[in-house]
């Protein structure tokens, strides 16, 4: 009973307290749409891939025209595959030239494939070079400024198919935060302002005060995800496919490690003032790390290395792996597992820090 | 835990002694922070029923007392007992007996004035009823408050909430650790109520206070503390009868009085001020006004604005310390 109520008591404090309803659910929405429109349609780092096709002659021109360029990678093949791989995200853009050579001096067909939601990005860049050597073979080659007679085709890619990238590990991210300050900056201030010791006073055993703590926290996660899984479907077409069960228990297990982590946080933080900069100071490179807004492959193996084990990375890919990735529950055996490992370190770790009275003493002559 | 300074096999027989009569006994109660002994063999008892109060300055070691006798502090020496059963080595036995308002008062800030007082009783393994909810609400003055959130509540109705959360479980004896410090004197008044109709319900009390008209008004009986000692303890009006009925009397006479021509032992009458007022130091209260009163009927003067100021606990503590209560 004492649970029951203690599980309303933190539910309604969360949901009443209008900061912590900006964090839980306002930022988490503010990071999709910004990166969504930002990362997901502007700026692509990384090379501009073009692939080519058809009439070998002109294909060859092509790669020497583009294929010293640093960024540029050029992949020839059969026109299908390539231009697939626009879908799939492999090609910026794919040239294809009519395999039947055409008598000297005649135009040439050419077919350019590309993708019109990547126009602001590595797509246009693609687009603007391919146009611009063909217009120099053209000049060198031939001097006939209308050799090639130009098709533009746009291939409808999924929209924002970033977005299903991004949508796991922004609700991964968000449980993190949610969790992590949900409960460590509450837990501070109740030890300093004398409420812990209240409910010292009290007969609830502690580990129903804090699980009823944790669970608060679970609540806040689940309507975290269901939120941003509703936005991006409404709004940003992401299409869901894995178990949502699994996709639970992920949220669940890692709500419980964050909570940990927050308790273990609480225990470790002196003060009010100091329990941000320690919250903040594992949550961030963690934020990055993690693989939340994009995947960390070209980070240096040793950071990689320590990506790997991570907390959220675990989270996140768990979460990616049954929203997006089509797994099911047991396909995401070991990162459960990582999750539960980590849980039970962290509550170890923080029932040895655990403390109900203030470090120093607030009143007094 | 070391079983040098608490030794329960001791403790269970002074209950066997003591607990029959008395609601709390204390014995040679010691605490020290650092090279500071803020408590300093402390001994009293408290009987069922009585308002105990400790009245002391700041820093005299008043909450260190009452937090050991709670179960929120290790004692360094001595026995506590409450209704017969020891405070050390394991607390959580006296939990039901006891209802706590700690010194500082602070809530969950969203919860409402009644969301908190469920809380609390689910904390305690208790599902309010409406009947004891409202009860609750009415002793301590907060039906109207009940759907405020604590935030938006005065100091009073704060102090008054923390006194009702003490009582959520329903406990023999309750703690206040200076229910109205900071309060104006009307809020003062109203908790003062709130005391006093605990001690109706037959509640045992143990208050501290550094107000000495406070605890005159309602403790029963009173320790006075000074750097973790008590100095002295008995009932107020005993207390203040030890400086005997030394007074204080102003008034104004249309002819000054000599001081000489009341031969009062001991007293003096001093010179009329600017305003024509004199005062008389007297002993003794009752034989001064007398005399006083006389004189000025044989001898034909009339006195105004009389004014009487007896000894009060202040004055106690001037006497005992040689210093005033509050600094
Ligand atoms: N946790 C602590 N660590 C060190 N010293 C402490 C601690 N708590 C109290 N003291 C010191 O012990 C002495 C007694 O403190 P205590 O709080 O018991 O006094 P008090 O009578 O309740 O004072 P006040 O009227 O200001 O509440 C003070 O000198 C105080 O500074
Ligand atoms: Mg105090």
């Amino acid at each position: 009973m004492a649970f029951i109520e203690l599980l309303k008591a933190n539910t309604r404090m969360h949901l009443r307290n209008r900061n912590s309803l900006f964090w839980h659910f306002a930022f988490p929405l503010v990071f999709m749409v910004l990166f969504g429109f930002i990362i997901g349609q502007g700026g692509g780092q990384g090379p501009v891939n073009i692939g080519l096709s058809g009439d070998p002659t002109w294909t060859q021109h092509v790669e020497t025209a583009l294929g010293g360029i640093e960024e540029v990678d050029i992949t020839k093949g059969e026109q299908d595959v390539l231009v697939n791989g626009i879908r799939d995200g492999d090609q910026h853009v794919v040239v294809v030239f009519d395999s039947q050579a055409a008598e000297p001096g005649q135009p040439v067909q050419v077919e350019i494939f590309f993708d019109p939601g990547e126009e602001m990005g590595a797509g246009g860049v693609a687009r603007t070079m391919v146009m611009g050597a063909l217009d120099g073979i053209a000049k060198q080659v031939q001097g006939l400024p209308e050799l090639f007679v130009i098709e533009q085709t746009s291939v409808a890619v999924e929209e924002l198919s970033f977005i299903s990238f991004l949508m796991p590990g922004i609700i991964g991210m968000s449980v993190m935060f949610s969790c992590l300050f949900g409960v460590a900056s509450p837990l501070v201030t109740e030890r300093e302002k004398g409420i812990l010791r209240q409910v010292k006073l009290t007969t609830v055993p502690t580990p129903v005060f804090l699980a009823a703590k944790s669970a608060g926290m679970t609540v806040i996660a689940f309507l975290q995800a269901f939120i941003i899984i509703a936005v991006g479907i409404m709004f940003f077409d992401v299409e869901i496919s894995g178990s949502l069960l699994g996709a639970s228990v992920v949220l669940f297990l890692g709500s419980l490690m964050m909570v940990a982590l927050g308790m273990l946080v609480a225990g470790i933080a002196g003060r009010v003032e100091s329990v941000d900069s320690i919250a903040n100071m594992i949550a961030m490179p963690m934020m990055f790390l993690a693989g939340t807004f994009f995947p960390i492959d070209s980070a240096p193996s040793w950071l990689r290395g320590i990506a790997e084990v991570l907390p959220l990375t675990h989270l996140n890919s768990g979460l990616r792996d049954t929203l997006v990735g089509g797994q099911t529950l047991g396909d995401i055996t070991p990162a459960l597992i990582a999750m539960a490992v980590w849980t039970a370190v962290f509550i170890g770790a923080a029932s040895v820090r655990f403390r109900w009275e203030p470090q120093k003493k607030s009143n007094g002559g | 835990m070391t079983s040098n300074t608490v030794d329960s096999a001791s403790t269970r027989n002074q209950a066997d002694s003591h607990g029959g009569s008395s609601m709390v006994s204390v014995r040679s109660l010691g605490k020290n922070y650092g090279s500071l002994r803020a408590v300093d063999d402390v001994s009293f008892e408290v009987a069922r029923g009585e308002i105990f109060g400790f009245l002391g300055p700041n820093g005299a070691g008043k909450t260190t007392c009452l937090e050991m006798m709670e179960g929120l502090r290790k004692p360094d020496a001595g026995t506590i007992t409450i209704s017969g059963i020891p405070v050390w080595p394991d607390p959580a036995k006296v939990k039901r007996l006891i209802g706590v308002q700690t010194q500082s008062t602070a809530f969950y800030e969203e919860l409402t004035v009644q969301e908190v007082l469920r809380l609390f009783g689910a904390l305690h393994g208790r599902r309010l009823s409406k009947r004891v909810l409202e009860d609750l609400l009415d002793l301590s003055g907060l039906a109207e408050k009940r759907k405020a959130y604590t935030l938006a509540l005065s100091g009073g109705q704060k102090q008054r909430l923390a006194i009702a959360i003490a009582l959520v479980n329903e406990p023999e004896l309750v703690f206040l650790d200076e229910p109205t410090t900071g309060l104006d004197p009307q809020a003062r008044r109203r908790t003062w109520e709130v005391v006093k109709e605990l001690r109706d319900r037959g509640k045992t009390i143990i208050l501290t206070s550094h107000y000495m008209e406070e605890a005159e008004y309602l403790c029963d009986r009173l320790a006075i503390i000074d750097y973790g000692k008590i100095i002295a303890m008995d009932t107020p009006v005993r207390l203040v009868g030890q400086l005997g009925r030394k007074a204080r009397i102003n008034f104004t006479a249309s002819r000054p009085i000599e001081g000489v021509s009341l031969g009062l032992a001991g007293s003096d009458v001093g010179a009329p001020n600017s305003e024509g007022e004199q005062t008389l130091l007297a002993e003794n209260l009752d034989d001064a006004i007398a005399v006083l009163l006389r004189t000025a009927n044989d001898e034909d003067i009339e006195i105004k604005n009389l004014q009487v100021r007896t000894a009060n606990l202040e004055d106690v503590f001037l006497t005992l310390t040689g210093k005033e209560l509050r600094d």
